[in-house]
């Protein structure tokens, strides 16, 4: 009982971790987008390929 | 690739030279150090082995997508400054117009002597990664083993196919190709298939692998560390590395780095994979290392000027 109760937080912690953390990339890479947008201009060089 | 970068973050982009060799785009980076205007490379996209010699130089910085896990350990730095985006197998093109008898398939039968004034490579292996890798495959084909002893067995062909004719000085190109100028020659699968859908059958020509050298070359992307839009280029970066990103590249025939991870995922379309060169290519391709490409380079550097007559 113990340990099913003890793996049944576990579970809900990695949930929770996971969920947090793709919500910390989403964060991250919404800050990239506006900080991009912000600079406005990107310079590539020998790119032929469509 | 661009206009789908463009038109998903309204991002202008701004293209500096096409046609530049991997060693040519150092060279921005270095000569752009203190200049943040349309001239400065924020990102490249250069030959595998140029990728650690630029990090040693201190000419790019790190930057992992959030993507990176997925990538194989063998086709990234572990410090994030360069990753792989794709690689390609080293084609023969042959213009029919001007080649009308059967095409040659190998290095073997370029010796022939009907084959006189067209055999090109795509430009200066000293600075050139396809023209380098040109150079090994040729080595390989010629019993060289890699490494030092490819070089130098792939220029000894080129040198002897110089001195009898069949060797053109003029880089191989789609302009040179089409006019007749470099009627044969070599440049990886996916510029070439790229290089046959935009002339449309004008002139109708051959594809081939060299099925005496079948070599595969990795290429690796950066961001500049004097990057004068160091956030847009790491956006690039995301979005080259996204699953969109990767089926651009694929759709231009080359093998994106996550193209395994996709295939297991099911996240190629089968039409897509249906118009990609056969896969018996790559299982065939060899994969010089990092260090055969360093040695190979050092003898190119040393020897391809006085052997074949370069400045």
């Amino acid at each position: 009982m113990t340990s099913r109760t003890h793996s049944a937080l576990s579970l809900t912690t990695a949930i929770a971790l996971a969920t947090g953390i793709a919500q910390a990339q989403a964060a991250e890479l919404d800050a990239l987008v506006a900080a991009a947008k912000a600079e406005g201009k990107l310079t590539t060089i020998a790119l032929p390929h469509d | 690739m661009i206009a789908g970068f463009k038109a998903k973050y309204g991002i202008d982009v701004n293209e500096l030279n096409p046609n530049a060799g991997s060693g040519d785009e150092i060279e921005a980076i270095k000569a752009n150090k203190d200049n943040t205007g349309p001239q400065a490379p924020d990102v490249i996209d250069v030959g595998l082995s140029f990728g650690p010699a630029a990090k040693a130089e201190g000419l790019i910085q790190p930057y992992k997508v959030s993507t990176w896990d997925s990538f194989p350990d063998s086709a990234k730095d572990s410090e994030g400054y360069w990753y792989g985006d794709y690689y390609g197998v080293l084609a023969m093109a042959v213009n029919k117009d001007v080649v009308a008898e059967a095409s040659p398939t190998n290095f073997a039968d370029l010796k022939d002597p009907k084959f006189a004034n067209m055999v090109a490579i795509p430009g200066d292996p000293r600075t050139g990664n396809s023209s380098m890798m040109s150079v090994y495959a040729a080595g390989l084909a010629n019993g060289g083993t890699g490494g030092k002893d490819a070089a130098t067995a792939g220029i000894a062909y080129l040198k002897a196919l110089k001195a009898s004719g069949n060797f053109v000085d003029e880089g191989g190109s789609s302009q040179n190709f089409a006019q007749g100028t470099t009627p044969i020659m070599f440049d990886w699968d996916y510029n070439v298939l790229a290089m046959r859908d935009k002339l449309a059958g004008n002139p109708p020509m051959d594809v081939a692998i060299p099925s005496d050298g079948v070599i595969a070359g990795v290429y690796v992307q950066a961001i500049s560390a004097y990057a004068p839009h160091p956030n847009a280029a790491k956006l690039w970066m995301e979005y080259l590395y996204s699953d969109e990103g990767q089926l651009g590249w694929l759709s231009g025939y080359c093998h994106p780095i996550r193209f395994n991870d996709m295939v297991a995922r099911g996240a190629i379309p089968a039409d897509m994979m249906a118009k990609l060169p056969p896969a018996e290519n790559d299982a065939k391709a060899v994969f010089p290392t990092l260090e055969e490409q360093g040695a190979a380079k050092a003898v190119v550097a040393e020897t391809w000027a006085s052997e074949m007559g370069a400045n």
